[in-house]
């Protein structure tokens, strides 16, 4: 039995929020949708071309958009049907191309391409090749690494291979729900990853909650010379550079992730979707999805097609007035358009209810059941009860006061309230100095903010403003140097003509 | 309820279209978000959010400070409840003038000044001494660096350093309250306006530190022995039954609200410990080690003056303290040894305020050292 629980520096502990999702909720079908949205970068990876077009009859589970030659994995239709359209998604600020598929009803799903028997035993190439045909290799933050570039690093770069099985996020999968009811899938996945990466040093980090698996894991899985470690369900413990110095003691080092030094970082669903592509040959059209939070008038975990569209798969479940979240409610974005579909890595939609009441000196109640990282409310005296949660800042906007809370939880020993006031005045220079890409945009420095300033919001920005500052010196220095270059080749010129004059 | 809710409401346009309430709309949203919790919500991520914010932040210290508050009343009479209203009264509307100024929200940063500064005079100060000292410690304290958030020093100090060098006379803590006198035993000062009286240039009427200090210097044994009498015992400066300023008296209230603090997570045990440990370890080693008698033995160190609040209430400042951990550290220890280095060689009875306000000016140079260091060694690291 693992004794030690094994965490890192700062983060938090969300303690008993409301309409959090209990372990052991029975997973339900999504109804099958009627029409599918599939964006051609999923996950990880550049947009992919499209190899249909409108009008196209496609078959579930059929690749349609794939491009070898750039860092990306194939993109599947989830449904069979007809592509209605080709139409730009707007998504989190951004856009992306995308299809419409009208589902002809069928859920038969084609399998992908496989060469070989039994996948313990298989090439490590050929299984590779079938998680990257499978859509598999995009999931995980830098993507799966093959020789196929689903990754900007090579499988060889993977020394060690992490398994975030800690839940530490809000309203996520927990292990009761997506481990141990599939846990002959997740052992099998798991055997496919470590075939794949040629059997490196791996660990499995599982949610101190969760010690009661310990043993099962074990008898399982120490023949093969897997790892177990209790980790502490401290926010962001699943991110993966944070997993990467708890697990490792491998200190990711600014801007990087944990594939630059060497550590594959996935998680539970990543495994099953693994053994789901090698085992089954289903190719990754299928997914969990948490519906949690205290916007729903019931939490549930469904297994929904890739291309739901989000609106859809929360359709009578929300109590009003509700906002849904795409990946979670701290580093999520909201969901706004309509045709916003579930993608391959969307692990939850998080839906929060909206409180806009105005309760009279709120400042100076009691606060029996409110979530805070100091003790200034009764409820951090008392023993646990269920936390208010909604989208409510409860508070107003103020300057700086220094209280340092953002640096107490800030995961990645940084000082954010320091960053934002460097970004504030666009002192880039010290801000870089001062470890401005060191940021994983975990999003507790905001949460924790008493003066509500949406610090990983500046941060976020402010990264993007530096970005596009280096790009315009750089485009700027090779204005000059062409400039040069074109000078002298006129001048040569010139010189020659005189010459020969 | 509804009907004042209703009330207010109806005012923004009335202050929205008239040219002279115009400017005034600062103080109705400052009065609307005072009684209604403001309705914003998330709209960046994370969109959920810690319950606290700044008006929860300051009312705790506020809570915290109630024990030594209400001593004051029960020590001094009814006088210190209106010299504090007269403190929050400028101040507030001196907060009020800058956000009309600037056309910015008030902030609440005065909830805490506006007691803060009042508990360290004595309770016999004009009440005009206390508006003329609160009103330069908003403004020049804290307001002209850029409101709250941006001061360099803690602005009850600064409020408190200026009148104690413009009007020495009227803030001089040499009133009398004498456990045995009519007041005494309960309900003491609540019976009364004001039991203190002001004796100037009277021995007899001196705090327990500025009679320390007296006894100490005194030459001949006679002055000495006199002298001797009236420093008080270590019991009663731990109760607070000693002349001093309002709220600094009571050791164990003070204690007792900054331990709440702690407990809170509002104030930083670091800065605490390092000026107790410092303080205490310094006057020990002067005091016995170098046989000094005009170092105070450590408890009398502790218990004196207006040591106790300045170290649970004035240094915990976040905004002119440090905010790393090992800068704090030093932050504290700079104050504890600068404290009683200024009480007992300096010609001032007390130090804490200056030793504060010394460290307000060295904070951000502590926080920038530990944060070059970390960052080297992290860059060493990767």
């Amino acid at each position: 039995m693992a004794a030690k629980v094994r965490t890192f520096p700062g983060g938090y502990v969300f303690h008993n929020l409301r309409g959090a999702i209990e372990s052991g909720l029975a997973v339900t079908d999504a109804p099958f949708p009627a029409r599918a949205v599939v964006p051609l970068a999923q996950g990880f990876g550049a947009e992919v071309p499209s190899l249909v077009g409108e009008g196209d009859t496609v078959a579930a589970g059929q690749i349609v958009g794939r491009d070898d030659a750039s860092v990306s994995t194939p993109v599947h239709a989830p449904v069979s049907g007809r592509v209605q359209r080709v139409f730009k998604l707007a998504v989190a600020g951004g856009e992306i191309t995308a299809l419409e598929i009208k589902a002809d009803g069928s859920r038969e799903w084609q399998a992908v391409e496989r060469r070989y028997g039994d996948p313990v035993n298989a090439a490590p190439d050929e299984l590779a090749e079938t998680l990257y045909l499978a859509g598999v290799t995009a999931l995980g933050r830098k993507g799966i690494p093959t020789k196929f570039s689903s990754s900007p690093v090579g499988p060889e770069a993977v020394e060690a291979l992490l398994v975030g099985a800690v839940h530490s996020e809000p309203y996520s999968l927990p292990n009761g729900v997506v481990l141990e009811p599939y846990f002959k899938e997740f052992v099998s996945g798991l055997r496919v990853l470590r075939r794949v990466f040629g059997g490196v040093r791996t660990i499995i980090g599982l949610d101190e909650r969760d010690a009661a698996l310990v043993p099962q894991l074990e008898a399982e899985l120490s023949g093969d010379g897997v790892e177990v470690a209790l980790v502490r369900a401290k926010f962001p413990a699943e991110y993966d550079e944070v997993l990467c110095e708890t697990l490792l003691r491998r200190i990711v080092p600014d801007g990087q992730s944990a594939l630059d030094v060497g550590a594959l970082v996935v998680d539970v669903p990543t495994c099953l979707a693994a053994h789901e592509a090698c085992v089954e040959g289903k190719p990754l059209i299928e997914r969990l999805v948490a519906l949690g939070g205290t916007g729903y008038s019931e939490t549930a975990v469904v297994r929904a097609r890739v291309g739901t569209p989000a609106k859809q798969l929360v359709e009578g479940r929300l109590v009003e007035p509700a906002r849904v979240f795409a990946g979670g409610a701290l580093a999520g974005h909201g969901v706004t358009d309509a045709d916003e579909p579930i993608t391959r890595t969307t692990w939850g939609l998080t839906a929060l209810g909206e409180d806009t009441s105005r309760p009279m000196l709120a400042w100076m109640g009691p606060g029996f059941d409110y979530d805070s990282t100091s003790r200034a409310f009764v409820s951090g005296f008392l023993p646990p009860k269920r936390k208010r949660v909604d989208t409510n800042l409860s508070g107003e906007l103020r300057p700086c006061i220094q209280c340092g809370y953002c640096a107490e939880v800030c995961p990645r020993d940084l000082l954010p309230y320091h960053l934002d006031k460097l970004l504030a005045v666009d002192a880039i220079d010290e801000a870089e100095e001062m470890r401005l890409f060191g940021c994983v945009e975990c999003g507790l420095c905001s949460y924790v903010c008493v003066s509500k300033i949406p610090l990983m919001a500046n941060i976020i920005k402010g990264k993007k403003h530096v970005i596009e500052e280096h790009e315009a010196e750089r485009a700027e220095l090779d204005r000059k140097q062409a400039e040069e270059e074109a000078r002298r080749a006129a001048e040569a010129e010139r010189g020659a003509q005189e010459g020969a004059a | 309820m509804r009907f004042l809710r209703k009330l207010v409401e109806r005012q923004y346009p009335r202050f929205e279209k008239s040219r002279v309430l115009r400017p005034w709309l600062p103080l109705l949203e400052a009065v609307d978000s005072f009684l209604w919790r403001k309705s914003g919500n998330a709209r960046e991520a994370p969109f959920f959010r810690d319950r606290i914010d700044i008006k929860r932040f300051m009312i705790v210290v506020v809570v915290g400070l109630a024990p030594a508050t209400l001593a004051a009343f029960y020590f001094w009479g009814w006088r210190c409840v209106w010299l504090i209203l007269i403190s929050y009264l400028f101040g507030g509307a001196t907060e009020v003038f800058f956000s009309v100024a600037r056309k910015e929200t008030v902030s609440e940063g005065f909830l805490v000044t506006g007691l803060l500064f009042p508990l360290t005079l004595p309770a016999a100060t004009p009440w005009w001494v206390v508006a003329l000292g609160v009103v330069f410690g908003c403004a020049i304290g804290k307001e002209i660096f850029g409101g709250t958030g941006y001061n360099v020093f803690n602005p009850a100090l600064v409020a408190r350093a200026f009148v104690y060098i413009c009007f020495p006379v009227q803030v001089a803590a040499t009133d009398v309250w004498e456990p045995n006198a009519a007041n005494a035993g309960w309900p003491g000062g609540l019976a009364r306006w004001s039991s203190a009286t002001v004796e100037v240039d009277s021995v007899s009427s001196a705090t327990p530190l500025a009679a320390r200090k007296q006894w100490a210097k005194a030459t001949d044994e006679a002055t000495r022995e006199a002298l001797k009498k009236e420093i008080p015992s270590l019991r009663a400066m731990f109760l607070g039954n000693v002349r001093g300023s309002m709220g600094e008296t009571s050791a164990v209230l003070l204690i007792a609200g900054g331990l709440f603090l702690i407990a809170c997570r509002i104030a930083s045990w670091r800065i605490v410990l390092a000026i107790v440990l410092s303080g205490a370890a310094y006057s020990a080693v002067m005091h016995y080690g170098a046989g000094l008698k005009v170092f105070a033995p450590p408890v009398f160190t502790l218990l004196s003056g207006g040591y106790m609040l300045g170290a649970f209430f004035m240094a915990t400042d976040p905004v002119s303290g440090p905010g790393t951990k090992q800068a704090q550290w030093t932050y504290g220890i700079l104050i504890g040894v600068a404290a009683v280095t200024i009480r007992s060689i300096s010609g001032y009875a007390g130090g804490i305020m200056f030793a504060i306000l010394l460290a307000n000016v060295f904070a951000p140079l502590m926080d920038y050292i530990v944060m070059q260091q970390r960052y080297r060694r992290r860059k060493a690291l990767a």
